[in-house]
């Protein structure tokens, strides 16, 4: 009994926080653009993908991972500086539409660079699974735990205490106060993007040795992602992060004790229902805010 | 007076379309008939790029390849081949443009493609009223059940793999099963057909759970599988990273009970996608994924053989079942036409359908003696045939199922088709025209002759008849009734 809700519960919290990773991004581009980037899921793919081939080419894994997520890093600074700057003053739903004409292309670019097949990563560390009072969890799931872990305590870090950090939370409240004020909201955005692509990287690559990875495999991520960001309160970096996990455990929680033919299904009716009862997520204020 | 002109109108356009196409008749029989170099055309609508380029990508590459090497050898019939190809994605609006297209504008002589089912359904009506054979590469049954007279397909279907799934557990004392399936087509099909199925072959389906598109980890519902009581058996329907996914959930799970996918799972990306944990999963898939360990004399060596050789040359990838059934479709259209001799659609339409221990397949049902599917295991590396199924639409017994339309037929009705065999040698000898045994002869498991007797005409069932004759299996040894 509690073995199988154990296990249930390791299955959603890591399920839960690589939603949560990819959730942040929505939030940190939302939150100095007001766009949501549905180019997102795709970051997630480019960090997999890329790490694979790498690999493949002969790279060390610690290399590959790390040139993965420069190279998802360069293609966010290069979405920002040549599909979405240009439109910059165009209205947010145009800028929306964009950022979904970058996920086909960058979905339809890895298909014709790399390939269309699936592929799969060798754990960090071994793949013996651990035992904690009968359910199991694989080395792997506790990497992703980890990361997300110290990767939210970082950007803790960042936006209360560094100058830029600062400067991305006063932009977000307030572009043309923060603006007079001497802050180049251009240059904060491109750092909002990069860092979003980085994120969604990270996420893709730790993701990567549990749930494979190929050409499509940002699609349903990023829709999860945004679905945390969402019930999180978009715009709320540590909302996302709760909304990850609200989702992902919800999701395994229905598998494993109503029916997996729900399991899509309470996730999004979770989602309908925070946003009925409380319109700007769990923990969003108006306007959608940062901590 | 408005509503008169109108009628006229009508009428005039009736006429008119009418005259048209009288006229399109004779001139298309005159090109015919007159220009004998003129190229036939084949036209062809694929998933090429999109989710299912998968399916699409070896299939136009295994078209092109041998488009060209017919050509080279002087072509069918005097005539070159000449494809014509579009790229249909996953899109069902698509394919229907597409085959407009292909029989209005490029008027060709007849269609292979459709990766996949949901495209192929879309445009079946078309081809039909538009007279073109159609020859598709998808999965599902009801694209040939009920039989269209213009439709037919090469793969075998989900039907045929969960019903040879079922002999195999049944075999091994295997009868209660977790069912476990994706949300795609073809796993919603092969769930479907696994829950049809189960009463008639003994089995109880203990467990039923199900993932979504896109999911990342099932361990939740194999929990749940494992703790159902009295399950003895795993059976995965589903295609791409999830069977590699429930792989490493079963493994992670420390499940032991047998754990069988279906041809779904039937590639290499299956294993090294589930970096070790496919080890020991039984899955029925064609003699081509294993070819290099079949014996020279198996009658399928040489041309799977030869396929894998030039396409992986050729491409510098791997092969998969999927090119095979274009490989197939193909060449079906090939005999038929020079049988036929001409490209005259009715004609080539009735050589298809009379296609018979067709000599050259390699992934799908109409192969000469039928053994397509084998059982496969995942062990180390590689796929390793451990146990195989023999014919489920064998050899001559299919052409009088019901005239002119054996073929397509035969292969999405298992049931009658099938005599289960399991035996653990990796290799059978040689068999022409009857299925055998690896030792002693196996009576019960010749085609019956003029066997199309037993099957009603209109529902394709079959009838109660002097039956079971062909029901007996064995086991490495004589057979044994069962």
């Amino acid at each position: 009994m509690l073995a199988e809700f154990l296990q249930f519960l390791f299955s959603g919290v890591t399920v839960g926080a690589i939603y949560a990773l990819v959730g942040l991004g929505f939030s940190i581009i939302f939150n100095s653009s007001r766009v949501i980037n549905f180019a997102q899921g795709e970051f997630v793919m480019i960090g997999g993908m890329a790490t694979v081939f790498l690999m493949g080419g002969g790279l060390p894994m610690p290399l590959a991972i790390l040139l993965a997520i420069v190279i998802a890093t360069a293609v966010g600074i290069a979405l920002e500086r040549f599909a979405v700057e240009p439109a910059r003053g165009a209205s947010v739903v145009t800028l929306i539409i964009i950022t979904i004409g970058a996920s086909i292309f960058l979905r339809g670019a890895a298909q014709v660079i790399w390939d269309r097949n699936f592929h799969s990563m060798p754990p960090f560390t071994g793949d013996r699974p651990i035992e904690i009072a009968g359910a199991t969890i694989l080395p792997q799931g506790l990497w992703v735990l980890g990361c997300t872990l110290l990767i939210v305590v970082g950007l803790r870090v960042f936006f209360r205490h560094s100058l830029t950090g600062k400067a991305m939370l006063a932009a977000s409240y307030n572009p043309l106060a923060a603006q007079l004020a001497g802050i180049d909201t251009r240059r904060l955005l491109l750092i909002s993007f990069a860092l979003a692509s980085g994120l969604g990287a990270t996420a893709g690559i730790l993701i990567a040795p549990i749930a494979l990875t190929y050409a499509n495999v940002g699609v349903m991520l990023g829709l999860k992602g945004f679905s945390a960001a969402i019930v999180g309160g978009l715009g709320n970096p540590m909302g996302a992060i709760a909304g990850g996990l609200v989702v992902g455990i919800a999701e395994a929680m229905t598998a494993g004790y109503l029916s997996s033919a729900y399991k899509d299904a309470v996730a999004f009716v979770i989602i309908l229902a925070v946003l009925f009862f409380l319109p700007n997520g769990l923990f969003g204020r108006p306007g959608g805010e940062a901590p | 007076m408005i509503k008169r002109s109108i009628r006229v109108l009508r009428k005039t356009a009736t006429v008119a379309a009418a005259v048209a196409a009288v006229v399109v008749g004779a001139v298309g029989f005159g090109l015919g008939g007159v220009q004998a170099a003129e190229p036939i055309k084949i036209g062809t609508f694929l998933a090429v790029t999109g989710p299912a380029s998968f399916l699409g990508d070896p299939e136009l590459k295994t078209l092109e390849m041998y488009v060209e090497q017919v050509n080279a050898a002087g072509g069918v019939l005097g005539r070159p081949l000449e494809l014509v190809s579009y790229d249909a994605q996953h899109d069902a609006k698509k394919a229907v443009t597409f085959v407009k297209r292909l029989v209005e504008q490029d008027k060709v002589d007849l269609i292979v493609g459709g990766s996949t089912t949901g495209t192929t359904m879309a445009v079946i009506k078309l081809v039909e009223e538009a007279g073109v054979p159609f020859i598709s590469l998808a999965g599902a049954g009801v694209i040939v059940d009920p039989v269209k007279k213009w439709v037919f397909k090469t793969p075998h279907t989900d039907r045929v793999a969960v019903d040879k799934i079922f002999q195999d557990m049944k075999a091994r004392g295997l009868t209660k099963v977790g069912l476990f399936a994706g949300s795609g087509g073809f796993d919603k099909s092969c769930h479907k057909n696994a829950l049809e199925l189960a009463p008639g072959k003994g089995m109880t389906i203990v467990a039923d759970e199900s993932h979504g598109k896109g999911d990342t980890d099932m361990t939740a519902q194999l929990t749940k599988i494992k703790n159902a009581p009295g399950v003895q058996t795993l059976l995965y329907c589903g295609f791409g990273a999830p069977t590699s996914i429930v792989a490493k959930n079963y493994k992670q799970l420390g499940m032991t009970i047998p754990h069988y996918q279906t041809h779904g799972s039937a590639s290499m990306k299956f294993i090294q996608g589930a970096d070790g944990a496919a080890e020991g999963v039984r899955l029925p898939a064609a003699a081509l994924l294993v070819v290099d360990q079949l014996a020279d004399s198996h009658p399928q060596k040489q041309v799977a053989g030869a396929y894998k050789t030039a396409y992986e040359s050729r491409y510098n990838d791997s092969i998969s079942t999927f090119g095979g059934h274009a490989y197939d479709g193909l060449f079906i259209a090939v005999e038929a036409i020079k049988r036929a001799g001409s490209a005259d659609k009715e004609k080539v339409r009735a050589e298809i359908e009379k296609t018979n221990n067709f000599g050259e397949a390699i992934g799908s049902c109409s192969s000469r003696d039928g053994r397509l599917f084998r059982g496969l295991a995942a062990q180390g590396n590689r796929l390793k045939p451990t146990f195989c199924f023999l014919p489920h639409c064998g050899g001559g017994s299919r052409r009088g199922v019901r005239p002119g339309s054996g073929f397509r037929v035969a292969m999405d009705r298992p049931e009658r088709g099938a005599r289960g065999l399991v035996h653990p040698h990796p290799n059978l000898p040689p068999s022409r025209g009857k299925a055998s045994c690896p030792s002693g002869d196996c009576p019960g498991l010749r085609p019956r002759p003029g066997g199309g007797a037993a099957v009603d005409p209109v529902t394709l069932r079959r009838l109660p008849l002097p039956r079971r004759r062909g029901n007996k299996f064995c086991r490495g040894g004589p057979c044994r009734a069962r």
